[in-house]
């Protein structure tokens, strides 16, 4: 009773300087901890409150002073400890938390809250080790809390994940066991459970054990993504290369679910599999459903899918596209059975008599022109357009969906490289072409509303790509030039198409002009993590052409992106082990490995202090000054060259390229080579240039700053 | 054709093909994390046969008695990919969890001037519920409707009779 009473004038008290804090009046908040510390000399809360308001304004070393007073007093109370985590978490103190935890732990050890705490302490410093010993604890503490002995195991994965040499022959196994013996206990209850116990298995490469377990009662509780046992079972069947029961179970999932591409991927797997194997059914054997051995069943089966679709309003693609793939893979294996489909041609022209005024048609069909003839895929180009009435430059379409049909032909005749064939005159004329088709095609798009995009905007798209080429072939800049008018004029008409925006920054910056980029790019919004994939399309140019403001600018917005996300995700690990979402722990923890390795990470880095030491000096002493700010030691190399992540997506922008001169794997490698030998060239010239400048060092303050 | 599996964080990577339209916007990683660590359920991607990303959904599941129900918090398909049901997939997964969590309904939120996607949530079998004023802050603020559909569990479709005066953005539960 006394102690409630004591609470409750304690909140009380404390209530003004919460207010302040939170209306973000931190002077107000000092005066009023003054007033209640005035009162109550030790009232540690009212002190940390305090020490908070401090930092905010700025009063740092005042207020780490109350910090390390009131730690050293080893805290227990709930909303000291809490204003603490907060204090620790501005400034970036995160082991502090954890000792701020292990000192109360420790003066009330049977705590749970404080216990429980501690262990999210641990998880934002990635401690795994001690991570797990805390949720032993609080295992033992909570033997009926099935989510402590987990955070525990978990926790062992983890470690797995940080010391590889171990993680097979110690933390795995352990984890292992500790899992089985839950399962043996008939002690599992969350579907977190299982699916942790399932990643242990694979980790372990165990897919037997993984398979008795789905197909056992444990199976059952993996409810919350569809089909997701199922599918397992069918995935750990192929591992295992149980061929008969993953084609059964595919087989039977795709019944349900007829236009999933990854069920007739793993369907075909297993069908090529088993015809390998020569393998048969017993007779009289009792399985669970059919097994499609042969090639003359799967073309059976995908044909009475297709029929199915087509009593739909809608079809799917699905079934289609499965029966070219099945013809991909019968011409890859050289099966005679091949004939059955018919021709390629003939696949070819239905999918597109079905989905040829789609956009998506051209995705659908380039992995399979190959299926096709070099001088028969020109011919069947030719014949869809004349299918359509579209041939020649005068025939004109009649509405969207019959100028899509023409745009999809068009898109895959550049695909096959008709476009590369041609001479540069005929590419001319092939262009002017382009941009009366698109011109005539903005009347079908006199409804759109200025979010959305015209629908003949790809014939431009084309056009330009075409001008590259020309420029290409003929180094004449004034191509690069007209497609620059084309795309700023199309602009108007599709205000928010980003691929006419990707275009003109690789234009501009093609010509060296650099001005346009920076609003073309703010009008693309782009953010966040789009700063990684993306700030490649003005950070290759924008200091290299010598804008040096913008510079500035842009690799600042990079470098927030980066360093703040590195503090903030850390709170989702915590809520991935409060909510059991386990499978996405190591995701996270891997996630932000990628993003603080990221290759941009490291160029705007490397960019901001060379720009740094250009604008931000000078005079020799003000350079000097500035490499002091930066810390630099010039003979250590900072980066690690090796784990270095490109996350820039080179495929952002649209390309109808041959599989040979797009942007393919080869090129992606190369372009990271080059990156990286351009980043080690601005890393070498900065360490060169502080060298030289620590070298000439004019006074001995200078020293002094240097050595801090 | 399309592969339709839990987002993971690799997808963040290459989502610009979806997330540069207009009206998609682009959050905050924590925001994303949030939605991945506490309902990986309700965060689902569509997937093309090569790999790319066609288009995705994110919702979640909250509220108290019978208020407890599904969200979509996001919902968007890349141009190339409309009128081809992909968005009437995704929704149905997002019903069928909110389902399985016992939700006695779902609900949304959508441009008041977004009449393509309001017709095709009315196909769906969602109805308007009430208006909400200047729900969407910009340039011009915009008012959202607050679409709702009843699942199996709101027997009697009580959750969905609608409001007949607007509501402030502040007056939401």
């Amino acid at each position: 009773m006394a102690g409630r009473v004591h609470v409750d004038v304690s909140e009380r008290r404390l209530r003004p300087i919460y207010d302040c804090l939170d209306n973000g009046n931190n002077k107000e908040a000092i005066k009023e901890a003054d007033k209640v510390l005035k009162k109550q000399k030790n009232f540690q809360c009212a002190k940390v409150l305090k020490a908070l308001a401090l930092l905010r304004t700025g009063k740092q070393d005042e207020s780490c002073n109350i910090l390390k007073a009131v730690h050293a007093e080893h805290p227990t109370d709930d909303s000291t400890l809490q204003a603490m985590v907060i204090c620790y978490k501005e400034m970036h103190e995160l082991d502090q938390i954890a000792t701020l935890y292990e000192n109360a732990s420790k003066a009330q050890p049977d705590n749970e809250e404080i216990l429980s705490a501690l262990f999210m302490a641990y998880v934002r410093i990635g401690n795994y080790k001690k991570q797990q010993q805390t949720a032993m604890a609080l295992h033992r503490l909570q033997p009926h809390k099935n989510p402590y002995y987990f955070w525990a195991v978990m926790s062992i994965v983890m470690q797995a994940h940080e010391t590889e040499n171990l993680a097979k022959t110690m933390f795995l196994p352990l984890a292992e066991r500790m899992a089985q013996k839950y399962v043996k206990d008939d002690k599992i209850e969350a579907e977190a459970e299982v699916q942790l116990y399932l990643m242990i298995l694979d980790l372990l490469d165990k897919p037997q054990e993984a398979l008795k377990m789905v197909e056992g009662p444990l199976g059952a509780k993996l409810t919350m993504e569809q089909n997701l046992c199922q599918t397992k079972r069918g995935e750990l069947c192929i591992q295992l290369k149980k061929w008969p029961q993953a084609n059964m179970i595919f087989r039977q999932l795709l019944l349900d679910n007829p236009d999933n591409w990854y069920f007739y991927s793993q369907y075909l797997k297993s069908l090529f599999a088993l015809i390998e194997q020569d393998w048969s059914p017993e007779p009289g054997s009792s399985e669970e459903g059919p097994i499609d051995n042969t090639v003359e069943k799967a073309l059976n089966f995908i044909s009475e899918r297709i029929e199915e679709t087509k009593e739909n309003q809608k079809p799917q693609r699905g079934p289609y596209l499965a029966r070219l793939e099945l013809y991909k893979l019968l011409r890859q294996s050289n099966k005679p059975e091949l004939d059955k489909l018919g021709s390629a041609f003939q696949l070819l022209e239905e999918y597109f008599d079905l989905y040829g005024s789609k956009p998506c048609c051209f995705m659908d069909l380039k992995p399979y022109m190959c299926l096709l003839e070099d001088d028969e895929k020109q011919k069947w180009c030719n014949f869809m357009l004349e299918k359509v009435c579209l041939v020649s430059g005068d025939q004109l379409p009649e509405n969207q969906k019959h100028m899509q049909q023409h745009l999809n032909v068009c898109q895959l005749q550049r695909h096959i490289g008709e476009h590369h064939k041609t001479t540069h005159e005929e590419k001319l004329l092939l262009i002017q072409q382009l941009f009366k088709r698109y011109k005539h095609g903005l009347q079908f798009g006199q409804e759109l509303l200025t979010t959305d995009l015209q629908h003949s905007d790809n014939y431009l798209l084309l056009a330009v790509h075409l001008l590259v080429d020309v420029w290409r072939e003929t180094g004449q800049q004034q191509f690069l030039r007209e497609a620059i008018v084309q795309l700023e004029e199309a602009l108007q008409k599709s205000p928010s198409s980003f691929q006419f925006k990707m275009a003109l920054i690789k234009l501009y910056c093609l010509l060296g002009a650099f001005g346009p980029c920076p609003a073309v790019y703010d009008s693309m919004d782009i953010k966040h993590i789009q700063n990684d994939t993306l700030g490649y399309l003005v950070s290759n140019s924008v200091s290299k052409l010598g804008f040096l403001n913008s510079a500035c600018a842009m690799y600042g917005s990079m470098l927030r992106f980066f360093s703040v996300n590195h503090k903030d995700t850390t709170e989702y690990l915590i809520q991935a082990y409060r909510y059991g979402s386990f499978t996405k722990v190591q995701e996270f923890v891997k996630f932000r490995e990628r993003l603080q390795q990221s290759l941009q990470y490291a160029s705007a880095t490397e960019e901001r202090r060379l720009l740094d030491l250009t604008i931000d000096t000078d005079s020799h002493s003000s350079t000097e000054k500035m490499l002091g700010y930066m810390d630099v030691e010039p003979d250590k190399d900072t980066i690690s060259w090796a784990k270095l992540r490109d996350n820039r997506d080179l495929e952002a922008m649209l390309s109808w390229d041959p599989e040979d001169r797009g942007v393919n794997d080869e090129v992606k490698k190369r372009s990271e080579e080059e990156e990286i030998q351009w980043l080690k060239i601005r890393n070498l010239t900065f360490r060169c240039l502080a060298a030289s400048v620590m070298l000439s060092k004019s006074d001995s303050k200078y020293q002094c700053s240097c050595n801090q | 054709m399309t592969t339709i599996r839990l987002l993971t964080c690799d997808d963040l990577f290459k989502f610009n093909n979806v997330n540069l339209d207009p009206l998609t916007e682009t959050y905050g990683l924590p925001f994303y994390m949030q939605y991945m660590a506490h309902w990986p359920e309700y965060f689902q991607v569509a997937e093309s046969p090569n790999g790319e990303i066609m288009g995705y959904i994110m919702g979640k599941s909250e509220g108290r008695a019978d208020n407890w129900h599904g969200h979509v918090t996001a919902l968007t398909v890349a141009p190339e990919y409309r009128r081809l049901g992909l968005a009437e997939k995704l929704m149905n997964i997002l019903e069928d969890v909110s389902e399985k969590k016992m939700c006695y309904f779902v609900d949304l939120f959508v441009r008041v001037s977004n009449k393509v996607a309001v017709g095709m949530y009315e196909k769906l079998g969602y109805s308007v519920y009430r208006q909400v004023i200047e729900y969407y802050s910009g340039e011009v603020d915009e008012d959202a409707f607050d679409m709702r559909k009843a699942l199996s569990r709101d027997v009697e479709k009580k959750s969905v009779i609608p409001i007949p005066h607007p509501v402030r953005p502040e007056e939401l539960d």
